[in-house]
């Protein structure tokens, strides 16, 4: 491994492993390559070889995934990694289902005084609607906070949010 | 140590604005290199110092490199006021304790 590539791949390792806002990210990265070619230029003035140097910089800084984890205890974090902010998601299934909600209340309020069997039908798919919706909202939730721990789970959350957003364009029932 | 590391920045941020790498390095220098501060949660801490309002940072071009250099807030420097305090406090109360082992 050439030295230049020695530091892209610890870069590489510790944007990999940062769980912050893109703009955080960038930020951390670029003041530890500062930091390495800082370390490995003082090293050298010391007598050591370029390659000495940079493996002697990078392991003063520690292990990737112990820097990413430094970073990434900084503080919570509005926006996942790519900058969205986190809660963004849960937004159109909540929408959904207090506009679901609110048909079925409507629908008891106006329908009180005796259903028809479209009535009827109509409240039931109000009711299915609701139920769909706050399950939908309660997974978008769910994998939000998942999400903190592990980043795999926001593709749980944007799943939700696709399905609330298909169900408000093409409503099933 | 990791519970000082803010204060030392503090500290070492007093003689003036510096950028991640010098810090470090004054803070060893200054130690007589007893005090290494683990390079990695150097620049999380200088964050969370920023965050808090008790540094600033300011980016500027250095031989074509983008470096990001650090100074004192007001805040800051009052914040190191009460922390170096607090800190003779417990010297001082540590010291006591320690004279009566007989």
């Amino acid at each position: 491994m050439s030295d230049d590539e020695q530091i892209s791949s610890y870069l590489r390792r510790v944007r990999s492993a940062l769980r912050v806002p893109r703009e955080q990210r960038r930020r951390a990265v670029e003041e530890i390559r500062n930091h390495l070619d800082d370390g490995a230029a003082a090293h050298m003035r010391s007598g050591a070889t370029r390659e000495q140097a940079i493996g002697l910089a990078i392991s003063e800084l520690g292990r990737p995934d112990t820097v990413a984890a430094e970073f990434n205890d900084t503080g919570a974090h509005g926006s996942d990694s790519t900058g969205v902010p986190r809660w963004l998601p849960l937004l159109p299934p909540l929408l959904l289902f207090v506009a679901r909600i609110g048909l079925l209340v409507w629908s008891v309020i106006w329908m009180a005084d005796g259903w028809t069997l479209g009535e009827r039908a109509t409240q039931q798919a109000y009711l299915l609607g609701a139920v769909t919706a706050g399950v939908l909202s309660y997974g978008a939730y769910f994998s939000i906070k998942r999400a903190q721990s592990d980043p795999a789970w926001r593709w749980g959350a944007w799943t939700c949010t696709s399905l609330a957003l298909w169900m408000i364009v093409f409503p099933p029932f | 140590m990791r519970g000082h590391v803010g204060m030392l920045l503090l500290a070492a941020l007093a003689s003036g604005p510096a950028h991640g790498y010098a810090l470090s390095a004054e803070l060893r220098r200054r130690s007589g290199g007893r005090l290494a501060i683990v390079e990695g949660s150097l620049y999380p801490a200088l964050h969370r110092l920023e965050a808090a309002g008790l540094v600033a940072s300011s980016t500027e071009d250095i031989d074509g490199r983008r470096r990001r250099r650090y100074e004192l807030t007001a805040d800051g420097k009052a914040a190191l006021k009460e922390d170096m305090r607090s800190w003779e406090m417990f010297k001082a109360c540590v010291d006591d304790v320690l004279r009566e082992i007989p």
